[in-house]
């Protein structure tokens, strides 16, 4: 009745879930009771290591016929088949994109209410629970009471300190058998096709070598840019014109409505600087501009900026960068 | 001849039990018809009741400017005369009748043998019936060439709207033939009645069939059979009319008296108080809606004018304005209580109305501008997206400009320490240094940080010196107006930025602005004074407009080069439909030296750039593209410049100029008109 179960489901251990384990062990405080944490997916076992000092009670690790592979409705079903007996106050995990399409569903089979993005908790007792949550994409909060004496939530993870591991004091792991036909009739997992790329991801990346319209298309500029981002070890970035054009896929394009990044250094070339690739890179440490319009705004923000044709800059740059390498080796 | 020799037998040669059939067939139509109209009553009743009394002031001219004189209809010609046809004819022809029904109730009541159609009324009333029932076969068959010609601005041509048409046209076609055979099967034919001649049309198809010869017994036989199918198809129009988009013949009316002219840059405001008590914020489900939103819908002719105006619709995004008001229409109705259990009834988002449909409105208002029976199709897609925010759906780059606005208080999420930059080395005046000003100019967040902007916000500067103006800027204090906070449907990140500004604005004592963002232009104008903000707003066109023909600016003498710059002026949604502001800015131009050339879609009918709404801020992944489509209508002129008169088209036609590879120029107006400084 008063214990907390942190749903970590797929069984990939992410940033999230120690911060949902953070927050399951707010509320158990308050509760009283325990946390437990339930594993769901291929490699249960093996991702519940990774939780090993987290300080759960059990560390339950499930992988059923039927969620080899992600799809919400098989693993609604089988979390639902998992809380069979089970009576904990709260059911937890951090928001993300699949806790926003499976705990609805899950709400739905085991009739219980369900709210997300939950920044603190107010009030908890054995029958009803207050919880303050964002909405209005953060910019306002309000109250939320759930009644009933079970409840499924999902927290914000930036609000949520997240739980230190204390390799000392292991957690029992617990394999459990669920069994049923958790394969959704109507949905099957095909493939999932990701951009295959040999560099490092944009948001991860110290340095990143972005390209805008100035480069004229994958047959002249582009090519230059992703041979400049070899010899650096770089991600490669674009602006929303050179991903219009299909010069780059959409995961590529930095700016306001693509990804917001902060390297130690942006390498911007035959790029101008519009305020919505701005938006999306001013952050960086460092900003090297190479443009031949001296008139081009992401000279403003650029500590380094050279005034050139880049089809002449960049192999010039790639062949200094090679022997500065050669000569440090 | 005595005056009441002049006339007719009311129902000439319809025997008995065809009289009955007639009156028998009236109650069920009418009842029918009333059914109808009593469940889109029902329909309408679910919604929630409106504050605003219906105002009748003003009905009348609204009735007489868009019903009577069908003015918004003529905007399309064809249309005009081919609706204003259908639509004098019908109300002729059913006044004629009405006249018959009187005579009939008249001279059976009073026991007289004629009661008042009878004499030169009859002659008159006879004629008049001709040429407006020849007005409306006209007018049918405009319609239906229409219908047939293969061009995107026709409305629908589904099997219904031919059958409306064929409906219409077989009902008049028989009226005629009854009258023709009429006239030749009554005692003694055409010779006897040569009065008849003035139903023209009558007259003629009686003479054809006095000349074939065909026996005074089977011209009665055969006017008995046309006079039926007249009969039971008009009687079948009477129950059609709830069903089918002709309920429009009682609704529109009734829907433009009662609706005040949306002031279309205004938008209805909600507060957080009533938010707290109904515990509903904006419309989620159908009973969300207003009774007058719900009757609005059901008012729709199906034009499809709205959809012909649409950026979003031409350029191939899922949104259709009059999709959307007839999808409600039709979830109101099928989930009323009349209409049986109303679990069975789709939810409103997601299964009939989709989260694209709704992000894909620019808020351009070019559908409300085009309706003909003053639906609000933008405010109704507002309300939506209100409720999508409410339940957090929204994602990606609207999601990021509103937690920027709500938080950083611009779009951009830039820092508010360097909302000056722009000034840099031009010595600014703020409110500190400059308490009392002429008038105050309100920077907006791309004018001050968007470095493409900058430099229009720094002509402007330019301007305004040299024609002598005291101006201050609020600097550091200004925020964003709320504008996209509004348009992307989140109320309250709005009213927090708005009344603060309110705030600021009127400690500083501030009575007029001049801004060169019409975004910022409409929300100060329009939307500031239910906030306590009132001030003179003027966008900077205006002022620069003013400023010329006082004689305040003075610029390089015309055409002192012998050339004139060739200009395509692109209207801003903000600036010309929703304010009306359409010569300033072409006047600034003109006064600059320019040739202003106006592209197909201007004025009121001017194509959005793409941008509003929040659009600027998220991804336009469906479709072609808005601002291409734009700069292709207006790089066709082959301008030497396309000038614009909002930082939002400067961006989106910049982008749009690079991605056509165009090497035409994108200015501002007050850039334009800054390089004619003398």
């Amino acid at each position: 009745m008063n214990d907390v179960l942190v749903i970590v489901a797929p069984a990939v251990v992410k940033k999230g879930d120690f911060a949902a384990i953070g927050f399951a062990q707010q509320a158990a405080e308050r509760t009283g009771g325990a946390v437990d944490v339930l594993l769901l997916g291929p490699n249960a076992s093996a991702a519940a290591e990774r939780l090993q000092g987290c300080g759960a009670r059990t560390l339950y690790a499930a992988s059923p016929v039927g969620v080899e592979d992600y799809t919400a409705e098989a693993y609604a079903a089988s979390i639902a088949v998992f809380f069979d007996g089970r009576e904990d106050r709260l059911i937890v995990a951090a928001t993300s994109s699949q806790t926003r399409e499976v705990f609805p569903r899950l709400a739905a089979l085991t009739d219980r209410p369900v709210t997300s993005d939950v920044v603190a908790i107010e009030e908890l007792d054995e029958s009803s629970v207050s919880f303050t949550r964002a909405v209005f994409v953060g910019n306002l909060l309000c109250t939320e009471t759930l009644e009933g004496p079970s409840a499924i939530v999902t927290c914000r993870l930036s609000e949520f300190e997240p739980v230190k591991l204390v390799p000392s004091v292991s957690s029992p792991i617990e394999a459990v058998e669920l069994s049923g036909e958790f394969a959704h009739a109507g949905k099957r997992y095909v493939s999932l096709e990701q951009a295959a790329s040999e560099r490092p991801d944009l948001k991860e990346a110290d340095i990143i070598v972005s390209v805008g319209r100035g480069t004229k298309g994958p047959d002249e500029g582009i090519p230059l840019a992703e041979e400049l981002a070899d010899a650096l070890g770089a991600a490669l970035g674009g602006t929303r014109a050179v991903v219009d054009a299909g010069w780059l896929p959409n995961e590529f394009q930095v700016g306001q409505t693509g990804k917001i990044v902060a390297p130690k250094l942006y390498i911007a070339i035959g790029l101008s600087g519009a305020i919505q690739h701005l938006a999306g890179m001013r952050n960086a440490k460092n900003i090297v501009a190479i443009n031949k319009d001296q008139e081009a705004p992401i000279f403003e923000v650029a500590d380094l900026g050279l005034i050139a044709d880049l089809f002449q800059a960049v192999p010039e740059l790639i062949a200094a960068v090679r022997s500065f390498q050669n000569a440090s080796t | 001849m005595q005056p009441t020799d002049v006339t007719r037998e009311i129902l000439w040669n319809i025997p008995l039990w065809a009289r009955v059939s007639m009156y028998t067939l009236f109650f069920a139509a009418a009842i029918a018809c009333g059914y109808g109209f009593w469940a889109r009553w029902q329909a309408w009743s679910r919604g929630r009741p409106d504050s605003k009394r219906v105002d009748l002031n003003g009905s009348a001219q609204r009735l007489w400017q868009q019903v009577i004189v069908q003015r918004k209809i003529w905007s399309v010609s064809t249309a005009g005369w081919s609706h204003s046809a259908v639509f004098w004819g019908f109300v002729v022809l059913f006044v004629g009748t009405c006249v018959v029904a009187l005579e009939d109730y008249g001279a059976w009541i009073f026991g007289v043998e004629h009661f008042f159609f009878f004499g030169t009324f009859y002659l008159v009333v006879s004629c008049a019936l001709e040429v407006f029932g020849l007005a409306f076969i006209g007018g049918l068959a405009l319609a239906a060439a229409r219908r047939a010609g293969n061009s995107s601005q026709r409305p629908l041509a589904r099997p219904i709207d031919q059958a409306v048409l064929w409906l219409l046209f077989v009902i008049a076609m028989t009226g005629f033939f009854t009258e023709g055979l009429r006239i030749a099967g009554v005692e003694g034919g055409r010779s006897a009645t040569s009065f008849e001649a003035w139903s023209f049309v009558g007259w003629a198809l009686a003479g054809l069939v006095e000349r074939s010869g065909i026996e005074t017994g089977v011209i009665r036989g055969t006017h008995l059979t046309v006079w039926m199918i007249h009969m039971v198809l008009s009687m079948g129009f009477v129950a059609a009319l709830p069903y089918c988009k002709l309920r429009h013949i009682f609704l529109a009316p009734l829907q433009i008296a009662i609706t005040q002219p949306r002031r279309v840059g205004h938008l209805e405001s909600v507060s957080m108080e009533e938010v707290e008590e109904t515990g509903t914020y904006g419309v989620g489900k159908i009973d969300d809606l207003t009774r007058r939103q719900l009757l609005s819908f059901d008012a729709c002719t199906e034009c499809a004018r709205c959809q012909n105006v649409c950026p979003a619709h031409a350029t191939g995004k899922p949104l259709s304005p009059m999709r959307v008001v007839l999808d409600l229409g039709r979830l109101a109705n099928r989930s009323t209580p009349a209409n049986g259990s109303t679990d069975s009834a789709p939810g409103l988002h997601g299964e009939t109305i989709s989260a694209e449909v709704l992000w894909s409105c620019t808020s351009c208002a070019a559908c409300v501008e085009e309706c003909p029976v003053s639906i609000d199709q933008l405010g109704t897609i507002v309300d939506l997206r209100r409720s999508l925010v409410g339940e957090g759906e929204i994602r990606g780059g609207a999601q990021a400009a509103l937690r920027s606005i709500g938080a950083a208080g611009n779009p951009w999420g830039l820092p508010q320490d360097e909302r000056m930059d722009w000034t840099e080395g031009l010595d600014v005046p703020t409110l500190e240094s400059e308490p009392d000003p002429d008038i105050v100019l309100w920077v907006g967040c791309a004018g001050s940080f968007d470095r493409r902007s900058q430099k229009v916000t720094r002509a402007l500067v330019r301007i305004l010196r040299h024609a002598g103006v005291r101006f201050a800027v609020l600097g550091k204090k200004e925020r964003c107006t709320g504008d996209p906070a509004r348009r992307m449907g989140d109320e309250f990140t709005f009213s927090e930025l708005a009344s603060a500004n309110v705030e600021t604005l009127n400690a500083n004592r501030v009575r007029r602005i001049v801004t060169a963002c019409p975004h910022c232009f409409n929300g100060l104008k329009n939307e500031y004074p239910e906030l306590g903000g009132e001030y003179k707003v003027v966008h900077h066109t205006q002022l620069i407009d003013e400023l010329t023909k006082s004689g305040a600016l003075h610029l390089k003498p015309l055409s002192d080069s012998g050339v004139s710059k060739k200009v395509a002026y692109h209207d801003a949604c903000y600036l010309g439909r929703q304010n009306g502001v359409f010569d300033a800015p072409r006047e600034a131009l003109k006064a600059s030296d320019a040739e202003v050339l106006d592209p197909v879609q201007s004025r009121e009918r001017g194509f959005c750039c793409g941008a509003g709404g929040g659009r600027m801020w998220m991804e336009e992944d469906l479709g072609t593209r808005i601002n291409e489509e734009r700069w292709k209508q207006l790089s066709v002129l082959q301008p030497d410049a396309v000038a614009v008169a909002c930082p939002f088209c400067m961006t989106m036609m910049t982008d749009a100029a690079g991605a056509q590879e165009s090497e035409i120029e994108v200015l501002d107006v007050a850039e334009i008109v800054a390089e004619r400084l003398a």
